[in-house]
């Protein structure tokens, strides 16, 4: 069977980075509303990694269009708003802003400077930083939906076509931005409460895993019933070409090994020192991740014409009459 | 106002000169990979009682074109004074979401990395000529114009216009 190759492996990249960015964003965001100052490394590095894997996830499916330099001039090339290509292309652009801008006031060194420029933008920094976070959580989750949505709207790719797809993008999101914000945790925060933080968000992995994992396992099984091209599609990653992908990277790589690491961690069989551990889930939770993007578009094949006036025509037409 | 093709498959023998005339007349070159008009052959039945059934396709200019309800840009519009769907191929960025949303996988990108497709031979229309592929065709299988002229011309025989969520503008018969 033909896989879908039109949209390939770099805009399974896009869609994956826009979601660990928007994923590790409202990790960081939520982090930071919640603790405020202890874990000030921790909130760098996800304000950072947030913003970063944004904006690369949008060079990488300018660098995949036809006319990037066209494209990049978003005012005048993303204009019709009822496309959700559009849409998106604005979600990206606000939240690589305001990622930005919060990672900027995260930064002493930055926020040192700024205050040469003008000094309320240092002095007032935790005020403009509540008010970035509090932003940033409705927009990173739209970044992190409309993934989703953009397959999930296209009526003539029964495979895409569902509201569990957002949903599905959404649960990966959130369990690969907190499984990268983890992973730093254990490798790099010195803060005094550390280990608090690291057993919640590896607690917070297992339970996104098992969301994700579910919300799999539903939209699959959805699939399976669906239309006939639906459940074809279904096939190919349950059992067909692309099934070694679906089952080692997505299951494997993606679900199984991160929540084993952080099961591991939490029930205590791995020890507390050991850094290799969380950084084995978190680098496997990433890999898993841009692998679900890549196997659900490779598997997103058109709906077979089936006009009942077509149908009824050739039938109706014989070699010999 | 909307055109239409009709397409007579008894009369069509595959030959695919429609498609060499629309390659010709769009200037395409060999290994641009483009092809705005296709011919399919559909097997069906079972021997002996065995069909074969041509079927010239193109853009279907559709009523509610699924792809201009996608493009981001606005790149994609459809005419009011003959509903042909056109592409302004100074908008269209090559993100290949119009790809996706048409029923029919017409979209395509050459070497300018923007969309392709059939415009119905617009400059030809506006001269008063038919499009290249209609008055190329040997057997007389493939007519363009007026919807309601070419339902008039599709009533001598067993034709109904292609049905769809996108309202394709194209009628066929048997």
């Amino acid at each position: 069977m033909q896989l879908q190759t039109t949209w390939g492996w770099l805009v399974a990249v896009y869609l994956f980075l826009g979601g660990l960015g928007a994923g590790s964003f409202i990790t960081t965001a939520a982090l930071y509303l919640a603790t405020r100052e202890r874990f000030k490394r921790t909130v760098r590095f996800g304000a950072w990694a947030g913003a970063v894997a944004i904006a690369l996830g949008a060079l990488v499916l300018l660098a995949d269009v036809g006319k990037p330099l066209r494209a990049i001039v978003l005012f005048r090339s993303f204009v019709n708003l009822n496309s959700w290509m559009a849409r998106g292309a604005w979600l990206l652009f606000a939240a690589i802003l305001i990622d930005g801008l919060f990672a900027v006031f995260s930064t002493e060194l930055l926020t040192a400077w700024l205050a040469r420029l003008w000094l309320p933008l240092a002095s007032r920094r935790n005020l403009w930083r509540t008010v970035l976070a509090i932003l940033a959580l409705p927009v990173n989750l739209g970044v992190a939906l409309y993934t989703g949505i953009l397959l999930g709207v296209l009526p003539f790719r029964p495979f895409w076509h569902s509201w569990l797809l957002p949903a599905l993008f959404t649960a990966s999101a959130l369990d690969t931005g907190v499984g990268l914000v983890a992973g730093y945790v254990a490798w790099r925060e010195d803060s005094a409460y550390t280990e608090k933080l690291h057993t919640a968000l590896e607690g917070t992995v297992m339970a996104l895993v098992a969301v994700e994992a579910a919300v799999l396992t539903w939209f699959l099984s959805t699939m399976q019933g669906g239309p006939l091209d639906a459940a074809r599609s279904a096939q190919l990653l349950t059992a067909g070409q692309i099934s070694p992908l679906f089952w080692v990277g997505v299951v494997g790589l993606g679900l199984a090994v991160p929540f084993l690491m952080a099961l591991s961690q939490l029930s205590g069989v791995a020890k507390r020192s050991a850094v290799a551990v969380p950084l084995v889930g978190a680098v496997s939770c990433l890999i898993g991740g841009w692998m679900l993007r890549f196997v659900v578009l490779s598997a997103g094949l058109r709906a077979s014409l089936s006009s009942p006036s077509l149908l009824q025509i050739l039938a109706g037409v014989r070699f010999w009459p | 106002m909307q055109y239409a093709f009709y397409v007579e498959t008894e009369r069509c023998i595959g030959c695919n000169t429609c498609v060499m005339a629309c390659l010709d007349w769009k200037d395409i070159k060999p290994g641009q990979h483009l092809q705005l008009r296709r011919v399919t052959t559909i097997e069906s039945g079972k021997c002996p009682d065995v069909r074969l059934t041509n079927l010239s396709l193109s853009c279907m200019h559709c009523g509610k074109p699924a792809c201009m309800a996608v493009c981001p840009t606005g790149a994609i519009s459809k005419r009011a004074e003959d509903g042909i769907v056109v592409v302004d191929q100074s908008k269209c960025i090559g993100c290949r979401y119009c790809f996706f949303a048409c029923p029919f996988g017409v979209p395509q990108y050459g070497e300018t990395g923007t969309m392709q497709k059939c415009n119905l031979c617009l400059d030809r229309l506006q001269k008063g000529e038919e499009p290249a592929c209609v008055s190329a065709c040997v057997t007389g299988a493939l007519h363009a114009g007026p919807v309601d002229e070419m339902a008039k011309l599709a009533s001598q025989r067993a034709a109904a216009r292609l049905a769809g969520a996108t309202q394709p503008s194209v009628l066929i018969s048997r």
